[in-house]
């Protein structure tokens, strides 16, 4: 039986909804410090002006249902859909004012892109654009890497009454901690230490390089935010082929496979338990992906005869692979190159490194490795049955986290996410070539879009055409999702639709 | 005699003309939106393309520097002595626009001396235009909507909002 919304629902969904878009609009202080601080007078104003917006809408919004109003499992994944739709709007405001975006579409494209940690941008003039507006570009990949709903319960905005049924509605599973509220901590915690480290090393990076301090610092702290969040959005044109160093590219690297590690592999690490990191089934399916990937990018490359030195091959090979592979989308090449000069094997491996993604409760996208080794362990356990007598009862069993036996449900929820995962892919990659874009790279675009990786072949950039742009960003948000939470709000509306329509016609 | 003479100069002159048009066509005007779309063969091809810097100049080793020189919306990386850079005084960013230089140098689309990087190693940088201010103007109307929606927000949080208020009664 499907569960129709009542009008209760309906203010409870817009009352959390609400709180968490006053959550975006009280963000909006760093952008605006920022500007005070470095007196860009005009981007001031359009923090100013966007904080006002959001958090008026927001207070009307939670003024529709009293103080912690419980939140049951369905309205949950609803309000967690809505809020990354709701929070990509309002963040939006401040980018489609500076007057560096074509329209407000492409501004909520970026917006989106950033909250999704996707990292493909339609921004105009970048080199030019504010350093406020730079700071609240990539504080996005902050607000929404960590999950938009871990930033408003660690801020504890007032989502007390449904704090534990939004976090698992956003798709996280860590129980470090007892209490939802001190998880979130820990997660910040975790995130805090990482990005401080990251920004301290890259700043000694550009100012070695001769950056002055303030952009070293301001660079910095972007590049570290925009790669562990696995987001990808930089503050130049050139993306990280600004900085001209190898070093650069070591430190981002770090960061890409810190951010894509799975926060209960963190607490462990923290812990002092490094031996899970070697007998999880999700680190070692992570581990075989990049490493048979890095293989055959290595030799794609080298088969295209363009990049002549086994270093540079190497270089290449292994930086896009990460790049790909946990979400981020930073790239030291230009878009036309990825046809050309980086051949079809390295292509194709840098396709099912996005396809594949990071880890679980990470802020990488894709498929995910823990999915992945499920589905190889099911499909050995498959093979195993079938050689085995009739009488014989076979069992699987993985380690994640803790010894675990392989069933049905998990193997069939990890399939089931996958073929959804496939089925967007090609979905993407079919509109896009439908618009005349060669299939590799419409394929290249959809995957990276939908895996929230943000490595483009051209095709993302303002002129494209507007379905299109509302197609990646269905994706990014679909993608970000991993699907379950959309689904849950797009049948809740047309169920809830369908019925009022029925009631109408029999009354 | 004056036949042979006559043949034997044309020849010559025939044979060295490709040679002198090769010459001058041996320098190829781009722009490094051309260059980073590959759609001219030029790798090891000596260039020449202006734009604007968006980039201090930043340490590439003890003699030389990377610009980062803007054309038709692509930044493309220019390897240069340092005291070529010297000549560059302002670059781009929100508040300036960067000198504008004409830069002749040889184009590498996966260059081996640096990672594999697309880059052009400079021979020759002219400043054409020095860089100036960008006017940003505030808009304040844009601040009083803001204020006036943070009034609206303040009120609001004020409001009682306990579930035994009539407002929710409805439900």
């Amino acid at each position: 039986m499907w569960v129709t919304l009542q009008r209760r629902d309906v203010r409870t969904i817009a009352h959390y909804t609400g709180l968490l878009i006053v959550g975006i609009g009280l963000a909006m202080i760093v952008p605006l410090v920022t500007a005070v601080s470095l007196k860009e007078w005009a981007p001031a104003l359009d923090y100013l002006m966007g904080m006002g917006i959001s958090c008026a809408a927001g207070m009307t919004l939670a003024l529709l249902s009293p103080k912690n109003t419980p939140l049951n499992r369905s309205n949950a994944l609803i309000v967690t859909a809505l809020a990354w739709l709701a929070a990509s709007l309002v963040a939006a405001l401040p980018l489609a004012l500076s007057g560096n975006y074509g329209s407000y579409l492409d501004a909520l494209f970026d917006a989106m892109s950033g909250l999704t940690t996707s990292g493909l941008t339609l921004v105009q003039d970048l080199d030019h654009l504010a350093l406020s507006h730079n700071m609240w570009r990539h504080f996005t990949h902050l607000i929404g890497g960590q999950g938009i709903v871990v930033a408003a319960v660690s801020i504890a905005i007032g989502l007390r009454g449904g704090a534990m049924s939004l976090y698992i509605a956003e798709g996280r599973d860590e129980k470090i901690l007892p209490n939802v509220m001190h998880t979130t901590r820990f997660i910040w915690f975790v995130t805090s230490v990482y990005v401080a480290l990251g920004t301290i090393a890259l700043t000694i990076v550009n100012l070695t390089i001769g950056m002055e301090p303030v952009r070293s610092g301001l660079h910095a702290f972007w590049a570290t935010i925009a790669t562990y969040d696995t987001g990808g959005f930089g503050p130049q044109s050139m993306n990280a082929l600004y900085y001209h160093s190898g070093v650069f590219e070591f430190v981002t690297v770090v960061l890409m496979i810190a951010g894509t590690l799975n926060f209960n592999l963190h607490a462990d690490v923290w812990r002092g338990d490094r031996g899970e990191l070697f007998k999880n089934i999700e680190a070692r399916a992570w581990s075989t992906n990049v490493v048979v990937l890095v293989v055959f990018s290595t030799l794609g490359l080298a088969a295209t005869r363009v990049f002549t030195g086994v270093p540079e091959i190497i270089r290449k090979g292994v930086y896009h692979i990460f790049s790909a592979n946990t979400g981020t989308g930073h790239q030291t090449l230009y878009a036309a190159q990825w046809a050309r000069d980086y051949g079809g094997l390295a292509m194709g491996a840098v396709i099912l490194a996005m396809a594949f993604g990071g880890m679980a409760s990470s802020t990488a996208g894709g498929i995910k490795a823990l999915r992945l080794g499920v589905i190889f362990k099911g499909i050995v356990w498959r093979i195993h049955e079938s050689l085995a007598p009739k009488s014989a009862v076979i069992t699987e069993r993985f380690h994640h986290l803790d010894d675990r036996e392989l069933t049905d449900a998990l193997l069939n929820n990890a399939l089931m996410v996958f073929m959804l995962y496939m089925f967007t892919y090609v979905t993407g990659a079919l509109i896009g070539a439908a618009y005349g874009y060669p299939m590799g790279e419409a394929l290249f675009e959809s995957v990276s879009a939908a895996a929230n990786v943000g490595l483009s072949t051209g095709i993302t950039n303002p002129a494209m055409p507007t379905v299109l742009k509302l197609v990646y960003i269905l994706q990014m948000w679909a993608g970000r999702l991993e699907f379950v939470a959309l689904f849950a709000l797009f049948a809740s509306f047309v169920v809830s639709f369908g019925r009022r329509r029925t009631e109408g016609r029999s009354s | 005699m004056r036949r042979v003479l006559t043949l034997l100069l044309a020849i010559t002159v025939f044979a060295l003309m490709p040679t002198a048009a090769l010459g001058a066509a041996a320098i190829v005007d781009v722009t490094p939106a051309t260059l980073a779309s590959l759609t001219e063969d030029l790798d090891g091809a000596t260039v020449r393309f202006s734009g604007e810097v968006v980039s201090e100049a930043l340490r590439a080793d003890e003699t030389h520097v990377w610009l980062n020189v803007s054309g038709d919306g692509v930044a493309m990386g220019v390897y240069l002595p340092a005291e070529m850079a010297d000549k560059v005084t302002t670059f781009g960013d929100y508040a300036h626009s960067g000198d504008v230089v004409e830069i002749v140098g040889v184009y590498h689309e996966a260059c081996d001396e640096h990672g594999g990087d697309m880059d052009v190693h400079a021979t020759e940088l002219t400043l054409i235009t020095p860089g100036t201010e960008r006017e940003q103007r505030p808009q304040l109307w844009k601040g009083v909507v803001g204020v006036v929606g943070l009034i609206v927000a303040f009120t609001q949080s004020r409001r009682p909002r306990d579930a035994s208020d009539k407002r929710y009664s409805s439900d």
